[in-house]
C-alpha cells in the first residue's frame, strides 16, 4: 500500500485570487477572455498533476458597490461552458465547475453536468451553491424575492436530491443499441423521476442518457477533525491559520 | 464531519476534506512579505471597508480603520454567507485585529488560510495538516495568475512530490480515480435488485 496522497485543487480567478492582481503588471486586459492563454494555465495545472480546476461562480455583479467600479472579479467564464472548452484541450485533471440552485432547473443543470462528463470522459465535478441578494433575484426577474437562508438550503437538498436522481435515471446498460433486431433501448432501465418537494416537484425523464464513469456521491467539505493531540501551531513567519473552515457547500465528483 | 459519515453507511474515505489555501510564495520569507504587502497596497481602503462591511453586515464607513470592529449583529441575522461572517468575527476577535489589519487578511485570501513563505515552508505547512489528519488536500488559490500558478508547480509540487506525499503521475483518468473515490451504486438500479 503506498503513502496516503495529498488532493490538489487548482482553484482558478481570473486575473488572481487577490482583489489587487489585476493591477499587477504581469496581468493583462486581454487575458480576461482569452481561450488561449486560459488553456495554457489548464495545461500548467495538469503539468503539476492537480487532481482538478476549480472555478467559483456568481449570478450577480455587484454593480451596486464600490468594488464593481474598482473592477475586482466581477467579469468571468460561466464555468460550463468553459470547462467545455478545456476538457478539449487538457487529457487528464478534474474540472469542478460551481453552479447554483437558487435560480436553476434541476433538469437543465442535471443535462449541463452530465454533458461536461462525458465532453471530459468522467472528469466533471459539482460545487454546488445557492445564491444570495437582490441583485441576484432582479437578474431572475424575481424582484424584491431574496431567499432567506434556511430555504435557500431547502431548496438546494431537495435539488441534489433530484440532480442525482437524474443522474442514475438511465441505467448505465440502458442503450442497448441492437442493430440486428432493431432495439435501441430498454425502456424498463430509463427511469422516470418523480419528486414531491416543498420547493422542486418534478416528474420528468433525462435526455442525457448514460453516463459514463459519473453518479456523484456528494462530499461537504468542512470542520478539518485535526489528530487528537495536535493542534495547529499559533501563527509563525506571519502566518495565520484559520481554525475552522466551514463551508456550506457540497462538491460533486461525477 | 468524517465522523457523521457512519451514519450513512460510508467510510471516512468517501469524503475529501480540500480546505482553500492562499500561497505568497517567495525566495526568502521576507520577499513574500514583501508581495503580500504590494498585494494589499493595490486595493484602495474604500474597496476594503465596502466588501468587509458587506460580509459583516454592518457599514464600517462609519468607523475609524485602525480601531476595533463595532458590535456586529448575531449571526442568525446574516442572511448571506454565514460560515464566511463567523470565521472573520472569530479570526478578529482572537487576534484582536484593527479594521485594517482584518481588511488585509479578507483581502488577501478572502478569510480563507493564508501561507506566506519560501516553497518549503509551504510545503512544510501544507504537509503538517495533511499528516496530522486536518485535511486530506487543498485547493490552491494563486494570488496572481499566471505567475502564481507556475511557481506553485514548478517550485512547491516538486517538493511535495520528492516527499511521496503527491502523485509524479496520473494513474486513473477520471476525477473519481485522482479523488480515490468510488463510483456508486445506481439508486434505480439497486431498486430493480431489491424488487427481484
Amino acid at each position: 500500500m503506498s503513502k496516503r496522497q495529498l488532493s490538489l485543487g487548482a482553484f482558478f480567478m481570473l486575473p488572481g485570487q487577490h482583489a489587487g492582481a489585476w493591477r499587477d503588471p504581469s496581468t493583462k486586459r486581454e487575458n480576461l477572455w482569452n481561450p488561449g492563454y486560459l488553456a495554457e494555465l489548464a495545461r500548467t495545472a495538469e503539468k503539476g498533476k492537480f487532481d482538478l480546476i476549480f472555478v467559483a461562480d456568481g449570478v450577480s455583479a455587484g454593480y451596486t458597490s464600490r468594488a464593481f467600479e474598482y473592477g475586482a472579479r466581477v467579469t468571468q467564464f460561466e464555468p460550463l461552458t468553459m470547462f467545455s472548452y478545456l476538457a478539449a484541450v487538457t487529457e487528464k485533471i478534474g474540472f469542478v465547475a460551481t453552479a447554483s440552485t437558487t435560480y436553476n432547473e434541476p433538469f437543465n443543470l442535471a443535462r449541463q453536468f452530465a454533458s461536461l462528463d462525458h465532453l471530459s470522459k468522467g472528469r466533471a465535478g459539482w460545487n454546488v451553491v445557492t445564491s444570495t441578494g437582490e441583485e441576484a433575484a432582479r437578474n431572475f426577474g424575481k424582484r424584491d424575492q431574496d431567499w432567506p437562508h434556511h430555504l435557500r438550503y431547502e431548496r438546494a437538498h431537495e435539488f441534489l436530491d433530484i440532480v442525482k436522481k437524474l443522474w442514475d435515471s438511465w441505467e448505465d446498460d440502458a442503450i442497448l443499441y441492437d442493430q440486428e433486431k432493431g432495439v435501441f433501448l430498454d425502456k424498463r432501465k430509463v427511469h422516470r423521476v418523480n419528486y414531491e418537494g416543498r420547493h422542486l416537484r418534478s416528474a420528468v425523464r433525462s435526455t442525457s442518457g448514460a453516463r459514463r464513469k459519473a453518479i456523484p456521491s456528494s462530499c461537504r467539505p468542512a470542520l478539518p477533525k485535526p489528530a487528537e493531540n495536535w493542534r495547529p501551531e499559533p501563527p509563525k513567519s506571519s502566518l495565520r491559520h484559520g481554525r475552522r473552515w466551514r463551508k456550506r457547500r457540497h462538491s460533486i465528483a461525477m | 464531519m468524517k465522523g457523521r459519515l457512519a451514519k450513512y453507511g460510508r467510510s471516512p474515505d468517501e469524503l475529501k476534506i480540500m480546505p482553500g489555501v492562499f500561497p505568497i510564495i517567495g525566495r526568502t520569507e521576507e520577499e513574500a512579505r514583501a508581495k503580500k504587502k504590494y498585494l494589499e497596497e493595490l486595493v484602495p481602503l474604500q474597496v476594503g471597508v465596502e466588501r468587509l462591511s458587506f460580509q459583516l453586515g454592518v457599514d464600517l464607513s462609519r468607523y475609524d480603520v485602525d480601531g476595533p470592529l463595532p458590535q456586529l449583529p448575531p449571526v442568525e441575522e446574516i442572511n448571506g454567507n454565514k460560515s464566511r461572517f463567523e470565521l472573520i468575527r472569530n479570526m478578529a476577535e482572537r487576534e484582536h485585529l484593527t479594521i485594517r489589519q482584518l481588511i488585509g487578511r479578507v483581502i488577501t485570501g478572502r478569510g480563507h488560510w493564508e501561507i506566506l513563505g519560501t516553497p518549503e515552508q509551504i510545503a512544510d505547512q501544507l504537509q503538517e495538516w495533511f499528516e496530522n489528519g486536518a485535511a486530506d488536500g487543498f485547493n490552491v488559490m494563486p494570488p496572481v495568475f499566471p505567475e502564481s500558478l507556475n511557481e506553485f508547480v514548478e517550485l512547491v509540487i516538486p517538493i511535495l512530490q520528492e516527499r511521496g506525499i503527491f502523485r509524479k503521475e496520473y494513474e486513473g483518468s477520471t476525477l473519481r480515480e485522482h479523488l480515490g473515490l468510488e463510483r456508486p451504486v445506481n439508486q434505480f438500479a439497486r431498486q430493480t435488485v431489491a424488487q427481484n
